[in-house]
């Protein structure tokens, strides 16, 4: 650090970026981050702590790394996989990792879940989805609460 | 020009702002609206009952010496002119250095140096831009060393060199009065005051011994002090309230923004249509 700065403050502004980073990529991808609840932030420190923001959609971009990790361990679920969709709908992957908007008239997207491969399409502004063959059906939820052993 | 009192817009707020029709301005970030395409429909209805929508941005960076990224500026003057905004607001700051983004809102330093690329990069933004440009003091716990100038006396150079507008942030005034025992009657008799166009308002919190200006958080009472303080050198030509989170209910944003107005001598017809007419 270049003499004369506050090394607390620093430490402290360095922890504000963080922090910010990490709402901002929740605020971005809302319903991937309820899938994930208190695990978010560990999956996102993961995926992102070791890569600068992208200056431009840098949390769309966070939260797309956060949701290709999960889909290519095959955890994505059904709401953060049409979250998914619809941002893969809406841009590509452009030169040096960015995000180009996909103006077309339409577009498809796939995307894999933990039930299986959805597909969707964008057609004159309406986007239709559709799981194709080989959905598995989906985890039963979690018992609310054990009884007392 | 005077803009009353406002709200900054942001989507979860859409219904509450469009059952006051006293709120006379919002504010939109450049940034959430797209250059193209439909506008929010709120929006538009906002605009057709008069009232006011400034444009305030985030991502212009004015302080970065390898000067203003030409995609940000174009974005900024396309919503400037899609809203039809009075002005557009911007910050002292810088959020882009060597290819890198902070997402935040950084200090830049208080040097000749400094201030030169500033007054560049504001220029070339107002030979852009639509309309006026007003400049916001931001919040920073964190100082760069050899400051050749305070914060104000700062501001005013910049300002006086560039002909922008100040937009006081009256949080962030807080949040350096707390963090950097900046003290705020000498800061505000510093402050270009004849220049200023609007105020922002919002809530914070202490954590880990610094104030953070969250905008998810009630007004502090401190603040209603430093909202005074500045009426008592200068008219407050518009107020608004910042709230990005962690939304209250209604009654309680009512009650907030019925005390800023208050506090700044600024008319509050009671929020709601309906107060309004009963009154």
């Amino acid at each position: 650090m270049p003499g004369g700065f506050n090394a607390g403050r620093v430490a402290a502004m360095a922890e504000t970026l963080a922090h910010k980073r990490l709402h901002a990529a929740a605020r971005a991808w809302p319903l991937l981050a309820r899938q994930l609840g208190d695990a978010w932030a560990v999956r996102f420190a993961a995926t992102c702590a070791g890569t600068p923001l992208p200056p431009h959609h840098g949390p769309l971009l966070d939260g797309w790394r956060v949701a290709e990790v999960l889909e290519g361990e095959g955890l994505l679920g059904p709401a953060a996989t049409r979250e998914l969709l619809g941002a893969r709908l809406r841009f590509r992957r452009g030169p040096e990792e960015g995000l180009q908007p996909r103006t077309g008239a339409w577009a498809w997207a796939l995307a894999r879940s933990a039930e299986g491969r959805c597909l969707a399409l964008r057609l004159a502004g309406r986007t239709f989805s559709v799981w194709l063959p080989g959905r598995r059906a989906p985890s039963p939820p979690p018992p609310a609460s054990s009884p007392p052993t | 020009m005077r803009l009353g009192i406002g709200c900054g817009w942001r989507a979860s707020l859409a219904a509450y702002i469009q059952q006051r029709p006293a709120v006379t301005f919002v504010e939109v970030l450049a940034e959430d609206l797209p250059a193209h395409g439909p506008l929010p429909p709120a929006l538009e209805v906002l605009r057709e009952r008069g009232c006011q929508v400034v444009v305030h941005g985030v991502s212009l960076s004015l302080g970065s010496a390898e000067g203003l990224d030409p995609r940000a500026l174009e974005h900024l003057c396309r919503v400037a002119e899609r809203v039809r905004a009075p002005l557009v607001s911007e910050h002292v700051c810088f959020v882009r250095a060597g290819g890198l983004d902070s997402g935040h809102l950084l200090p830049v330093p208080r040097t000749a140096a400094s201030l030169e690329v500033l007054v560049e990069n504001v220029r070339r933004a107002q030979a852009a831009l639509p309309v006026p440009l007003a400049l916001e003091n931001i919040a920073s716990p964190l100082e760069w060393p050899g400051a050749e100038w305070e914060e104000p006396v700062f501001l005013s150079l910049l300002l006086e060199q560039t002909g922008a507008q100040l937009l006081l942030d009256a949080a962030n005034l807080y949040a350096q009065s707390v963090n950097c025992g900046v003290d705020v009657g000498r800061w505000l008799d510093a402050a270009p005051l004849h220049r200023l166009a609007y105020v922002h308002a919002a809530g914070g919190t202490r954590r880990g011994g610094l104030y953070h200006d969250t905008h998810a958080h009630p007004l502090p009472a401190p603040l209603l002090p430093v909202l005074e303080a500045l009426r008592a050198r200068r008219e407050i030509p518009g107020l608004m309230l910042e709230r990005d989170d962690r939304f209250p209910p209604a009654a309680e944003l009512d009650a907030e923004l019925a005390q800023l107005a208050r506090t700044a001598g600024l008319p509050w017809e009671g929020g709601t249509g309906e107060q309004s007419r009963a009154a």
